[in-house]
């Protein structure tokens, strides 16, 4: 498809900055014209990589848990763990990848509540990695704000 | 909408003012920005033992769904106890919390004029007039916290904490609990270490403004702070909660002088003086790391709010997600700091 979904948000922004918004009564209307503005730029930059983003954190997810699961002496999570580091997503639909994403980081917590209960090798390194592990997906989260 | 905004007002105005004759609402402009209420702003001509009059007015009604979900009795309830005293507040004209009159509860209070809001993500919102504006806004604060809460006549919605803190957060899980629409194992983590970690107990319990910023309070073309606003939020609490979210780095960037007004080591050391509190450094890394926990109940709020049509304005929409993703990368850095100091993540 072209243009892309993001050239089309990114690049109708001149005609709602120049012929629309100035026309809107002041306040609330402009305001709010603003504020869409801004919304159709941040979903300009989600476009190109939500697939990716989410994808990148479910397979980093099923890694950790492949990597962790022998450890863990809950029999239930263990099992619970192995069962979703096999997985794989299917689909690329953004809807998929959100479904598998949302068990997956329920999952996550579990496993760092026990890490954080411990003070085993294991559970310290779990700790250490899971940090990590959000400090690298709220960076691909990152939204650039324009300056104002 | 406007238009039955001022028809529906103006029978009320005659209701509760009987004395004003030929009463005509006009100029009704629905300002933007308010997420947790609905905000007019309008003038109200009339008149009085003959003689014509004018007033210039917002009204805050409440919208079919909030963010945050508070009384305006509360809001009214601050805004009441500190007419009249070092921290300027508008005054409350009319509480009406009957829905006949405008379908929801309301509240009236007087239009500040030639004053504004410093906008948030506006780089040096305040010029010139930055440290004259730091320094009021610090200085307000101490009055806020440095009043004395038994001589403020408070109304039996304000409860008195026995652990402000956990009160704080107890509160503020819930609301994640109950409106989270994906896990957050961020957001989680956080709590769990604020659980494990409280912090000392206030020196005393004073008036919390709860939402205490750059961007809530208005300022003249000559740099005076002249309204502080938004007080839906304000409780009985530990005053270094109202610090640590007015230091928050989603509004109060950059570092060298957050919010666009003063360092923050010079701000505290205003607000230390004014109130008589002292500031315990090691208590301030846990009210930061609360104040984003907050920040994100609120987000994640907003974004159900929206998400379910509940609330479609693109303030709630905007709420749901950048915030959000600010918040959550200034949890990452808070929480680094606090691990190191346990001896991990460092």
């Amino acid at each position: 498809m072209k243009p892309e979904v993001g050239e089309i948000l990114t690049g109708v922004l001149g005609a709602v900055f120049t012929d629309i918004a100035p026309h809107l009564p002041e306040g609330y209307s402009q305001g709010s014209m603003s504020l869409i503005a801004l919304l159709m730029i941040f979903s300009a930059q989600e476009y190109d990589r939500a697939a990716d983003v989410r994808a990148s954190e479910n397979d980093a997810m099923r890694a950790l848990f492949a990597d962790v699961a022998g450890s863990v002496p809950d029999p239930d999570l263990r099992a619970r763990l192995e069962k979703a580091s096999h997985k794989i997503d299917e689909s690329l639909r953004v809807s998929a990848l959100n479904a598998s994403n949302g068990g997956l980081k329920e999952l996550l917590i579990e496993l760092h509540v026990l890490a954080e209960e411990s003070d085993t090798s294991w559970a310290c390194a779990a700790d250490e990695m899971i940090w990590a592990m959000m400090a690298e997906f709220t960076a691909a989260r990152h939204l650039d704000m324009p300056v104002m | 909408m406007t238009e039955e905004i001022a028809t529906r007002f103006a029978a009320y105005f005659e209701a509760e003012r009987p004395e004003c004759e030929n009463v005509s609402i006009t100029d009704v402009v629905r300002i933007h920005g308010g997420a947790s209420r609905q905000t007019y702003r309008l003038r109200a001509t009339y008149l009085l033992n003959g003689r014509p009059r004018t007033e210039r007015l917002i009204l805050r009604r409440d919208p079919e769904s909030s963010l945050i979900e508070t009384e305006r009795s509360t809001e009214v309830g601050a805004l009441l106890a500190f007419q009249d005293s070092d921290v300027p507040v508008p005054r409350i004209d009319f509480l009406e919390t009957d829905t006949k009159w405008l379908d929801r509860p309301f509240f009236v209070m007087e239009e500040i004029l030639e004053s504004a809001p410093g906008r948030v993500f506006q780089p040096d919102p305040y010029g010139d007039a930055r440290e004259k504006v730091g320094r009021q806004f610090w200085e307000i604060l101490g009055a806020i916290h440095g009043a004395d809460v038994d001589e403020l006549e408070l109304s039996d919605d304000f409860e008195e904490p026995t652990e402000p803190h956990t009160a704080a957060l107890d509160y503020w899980e819930d609301v994640i609990n109950e409106d989270e629409l994906e896990p957050q194992p961020l957001v989680r983590a956080a709590i769990r270490w604020l659980r494990a970690n409280p912090p000392p107990p206030p020196r005393r319990i004073t008036m919390v403004h709860g939402d205490y910023r750059h961007g809530n309070f208005l300022v003249n073309e000559a740099g005076d702070i002249t309204a502080i606003l938004d007080w839906e939020m304000c409780h009985l609490g530990d005053p270094l909660e109202d610090l640590g979210w007015a230091l928050d780095t989603i509004w109060a960037a950059p570092e060298e002088y957050p919010g666009g007004m003063i360092p923050a080591k010079e701000g505290l050391e205003i607000w230390s003086k004014v109130s008589g509190i002292h500031v315990d450094a090691g208590a301030m890394l846990w009210w930061k790391i609360y104040s984003a926990v907050k920040g994100m109940a609120i987000w994640i709020s907003s974004a159900r709010e929206f998400a379910e049509a509940r609330n479609m304005d693109p303030v709630i929409a905007f709420s749901g997600w950048y915030p959000a993703q600010a918040h959550s990368e200034s949890l990452i850095e808070l929480m680094k700091q606090a691990r190191a100091q346990k001896g991990r993540g460092a």
